[in-house]
């Protein structure tokens, strides 16, 4: 597993990252973010978003990210979950896959 | 609009996709069956939910894309020009293929218009029958119609060929109203306004306690140099007690609920007063469920101000 500024160093524009458990309790926290707020709503979007794949049939809930004209929030969950947040990305499967990969080697 | 759909699923992976309004209906879907729009408007108050969530870190905020990769497969959702999109892939998807298909997909759009909701509206209560035949029944409780077969896509085989988008039929029977099938909707918990949504207390069976944030909604408070501490603001002791003990009831979602609550009154943690405080108690009280909880809390919170 490789530290947060290591995951924060794989693609440009990605500026805080912080570990939480599956509470969201943070564990760890690196960069600028307020670790706290994210960890807990990352926590509290589990639930719906499970909720979908219950209905949908989807398994297990791995990452997510949120997009924004503003920024974007990524999360990535192996049993706590790596919260991410950095600048818009065109592309956010790309830097959700990157993030799985550097949080714990989970290659999607 | 069908044939926005029409490009996205022909996108290698992508199981179907369906376009919602602005109020979440269902307008146009090309998904396989089991698929119908009634999930697939449960899946999309479930994303809402997780939305209205999210509104907690920026409510001015205007999502553009959700992402959700599961071990199943992907849900992508995109806000195009006032709709949003769904797709439902499998795990094989290439996201840059997809992201492609959705910037197709918005020039489509920009050609065709909106076409109504799947669901079409309730019709008009009728006249009351002759005394001889059976009562209607009840309109709290209709039983859900089965939905028209054209309304479905008969095979994902057929889906992946292309086949054109399914459309509301004039004639088509209303389906039930949505309803809500999962518990989240408890704990969803969004008073920004800008997202219909009942708001209700917060209920954790066996939360955390906030482990890192004791004191910090009030330094973040203070040291944005926005505020200053009020000279009769009951100060970071108090604040930081009172953070410490909702965090024991309802886990870390505590900071952001003290904050929300703080905005209601119109202060913040460095300006909250003495006057406001007990309304303040009765406010977050109130997002505890459990009243045996919500007694505890304010027991404790009544005796915060004599430790200053």
């Amino acid at each position: 597993m490789k530290s947060l500024d290591s995951i924060l160093a794989i693609q440009p524009g990605l500026h805080g990252a912080a570990r939480a458990d599956a509470s969201g309790n943070v564990l760890d926290a690196a960069g600028q973010l307020d670790a706290e707020s994210l960890c807990a709503v990352a926590a509290m979007c589990k639930v719906p978003l499970e909720h979908a794949a219950e209905m949908l049939g989807l398994g297990g809930l791995r990452d997510f990210s949120f997009s924004y004209a503003q920024g974007a929030f990524y999360v990535h969950h192996d049993g706590g979950f790596v919260c991410v947040v950095g600048a818009p990305s065109k592309s956010p499967e790309t830097v959700m896959k990157k993030i799985a990969q550097a949080a714990g080697g989970d290659s999607p | 609009m069908s044939n926005a759909l029409i490009g996205l699923n022909q996108i290698p992976g992508v199981i179907g996709s369906a376009i919602f309004n602005a109020q979440d209906e269902c307008v146009v879907h090309m998904m396989p069956t089991p698929y119908d729009p009634e999930l697939l408007g449960r899946v999309m108050a479930e994303l809402r939910n997780s939305l209205n969530i999210l509104a907690y870190l920026d409510e001015n905020a205007t999502w553009s894309a959700i992402v959700i990769r599961y071990e199943g497969g992907y849900l992508v959702v995109r806000s195009l020009q006032g709709l949003t999109i769904v797709v439902l892939a499998q795990p094989t998807l290439n996201p840059a293929m997809l992201s492609v298909g959705f910037n197709v997909a918005a020039l489509k759009l920009e050609k065709e218009g909106v076409p109504p909701p799947l669901h079409v509206p309730l019709p008009l209560p009728l006249p009351p029958p002759p005394a001889a035949t059976p009562p209607p029944a009840p309109m709290s409780h209709p039983t859900p119609p089965p939905l028209a077969p054209t309304q479905m896509m008969p095979s994902l085989r057929s889906t992946l060929t292309g086949m054109p988008a399914v459309q509301a039929q004039p004639t088509s029977p209303p389906p039930p109203p949505p309803t809500a099938v999962s518990s989240s909707q408890n704990i969803s918990i969004s008073q920004s306004g800008r997202i219909p949504m009942a708001v209700t207390p917060i209920s954790h069976s066996s939360p955390g306690v906030a482990q890192s944030g004791t004191g910090q909604i009030y330094r973040d408070s203070v040291d944005s140099g926005i505020t200053h501490r009020a000279p009769d603001s009951v100060g970071p002791m108090v604040m930081d007690g009172l953070l410490k003990a909702l965090a024991r009831h309802i886990g870390p979602f505590a900071k952001l609920i003290l904050k929300e609550e703080l905005h209601k009154l119109g202060a913040t943690a460095a300006t909250l007063g003495f006057g406001q405080y007990e309304d303040f108690i009765g406010m977050l009280a109130g997002r505890l469920q459990d009243p045996a909880k919500r007694r505890e809390f304010v027991q404790e919170a009544e005796r915060l101000p004599h430790k200053r």
